[in-house]
């Protein structure tokens, strides 16, 4: 990876030879902990755990978040160490600390790894090793598992790596619950499932990068007919999956109008994409489908979340099961 | 010349340029923060995992262990 990565790291010479002093700033570990999917993390797994049923201490909560944030930030600064390489290629991530040469590679492994060490002993010790354990299962799926396997073979890299991104609600749950349960593997099949048209929305009009890059994105490696396809087939599936909690009873009624509302945009917009079939050269259909996707997610987790919150507040609480 | 003195001047000096002595004080300042930042969240920890009955502690008369 180090050819293709920027060498502006500061040498200062002597006699003995050539030393090279870093110049990074504490802003630029922080950016190797990707605080944009650090935020949709500590958001999901905040849901999580105030849907989960039971109690937990505050403070132990805000440290269990912290921990979950934390694991996160370490798997982004190891995915970070490994494709620096690629990073420097594409236009999306040539900014980013390594292939910008403001933080060397073995900087970023050495603090990926004591962040993960750090964050998984701390959850663990502090809470429960369900949740300990599935943090560390979700640090070594993103870094190994989707970073260095994965990513590079083949175009199914965002469906399984997806995962890892799907993981934080449930270890929010096992946190307060101890255990992992079928509510928790919902909220990790919402997340499961939207990270593919999600993902591919983005790839489409980004297929070049990923292209340079040797990237096997789906786009460029199926073509975009065949990704459109899946995209839709996944949305699918995504408008069922995102309406369960409230089947299942863990959310309320505000959530299942919420949720059944934005699967049919979700849906209605991925069809959009599937009948466009790219004829509009700024694929201004891809780009709403990946606009609007971000905000689904962050509609039904948010739902989530207020909800658990005027039920722990007041114990008010509608459920679709009272309406039907 | 003493060895002492022979070795301190054997020691390669690295002369850092005023953006790398700025950049070294910041992560200097930051690992401080998150090393005080640690402390308060395992403080914080130990008295909501605990209770305060951690502070209720028997003393030995003249022994001078806790129990």
């Amino acid at each position: 990876m180090a050819p293709l990565v920027k060498e502006k790291m500061s040498s200062v010479e002597n006699s003995a030879g050539i030393y090279d002093v870093s110049h990074a700033m504490p802003g630029d570990y922080f950016s190797l902990m990707k605080p944009r999917v650090m935020r949709l993390v500590v958001f999901t797994a905040l849901a999580g755990m105030l849907v989960a049923p039971g109690a937990i201490d505050p403070v132990i909560g805000l440290i269990s978040i912290l921990c979950i944030a934390i694991g996160a930030g370490a798997s982004g600064a190891l995915n970070m160490w490994f494709d620096a390489d690629i990073d420097a290629v594409m236009t999306r991530t040539a900014n980013r600390p390594i292939p910008a040469g403001n933080v060397t590679a073995n900087e970023a492994l050495n603090f990926g790894v004591v962040l993960s060490v750090l964050s998984v002993l701390t959850l663990g010790l502090l809470v429960n090793w369900v949740a300990g354990g599935l943090l560390a299962f979700t640090i070594f799926f993103y870094a190994v598992i989707y970073t260095m396997w994965l990513k590079r073979s083949t175009p199914q890299n965002i469906v399984i790596g997806g995962a890892a991104g799907a993981f934080p609600p449930m270890i929010g749950w096992a946190c307060v619950s101890g255990s992992l349960t079928l509510e928790g593997i919902v909220l990790f099949a919402i997340i499961f499932v939207w990270t593919p048209p999600h993902f591919w929305a983005l790839a489409l009009w980004k297929m070049r990068d990923y292209d340079d890059a040797h990237v096997p994105m789906m786009p460029n490696v199926v073509g975009e007919k065949s990704t459109r396809n899946q995209m839709l087939a996944y949305s699918l599936l995504l408008a069922p999956v995102g309406v369960a909690p409230a089947l299942m009873g863990f959310g309320g009624l505000t959530y299942a109008v919420v949720s059944a509302v934005s699967g049919a945009v979700f849906l209605w917009l991925a069809y959009k994409v599937w009948l466009n079939g790219g004829e509009d050269a700024r694929l201004m259909a891809e780009k709403r489908l990946f606009g609007f996707s971000i905000f689904y997610l962050f509609a039904l987790f948010g739902t989530l979340f207020l909800e658990a919150v005027v039920f722990r507040l007041t114990g008010i609480q509608y459920l679709l099961a009272g309406v039907l | 010349m003493t060895t002492r003195e022979s070795n301190a001047q054997d020691i390669e000096r690295v002369a850092l340029t005023e953006k790398q002595q700025r950049s070294r004080r910041s992560r200097n300042i930051a690992i401080g923060l998150s090393l005080f930042a640690l402390v308060v969240v395992f403080y914080g920890a130990t008295i909501s995992k605990f209770g305060p009955q951690i502070m209720d502690r028997h003393i030995e008369s003249g022994g001078g262990f806790n129990q």
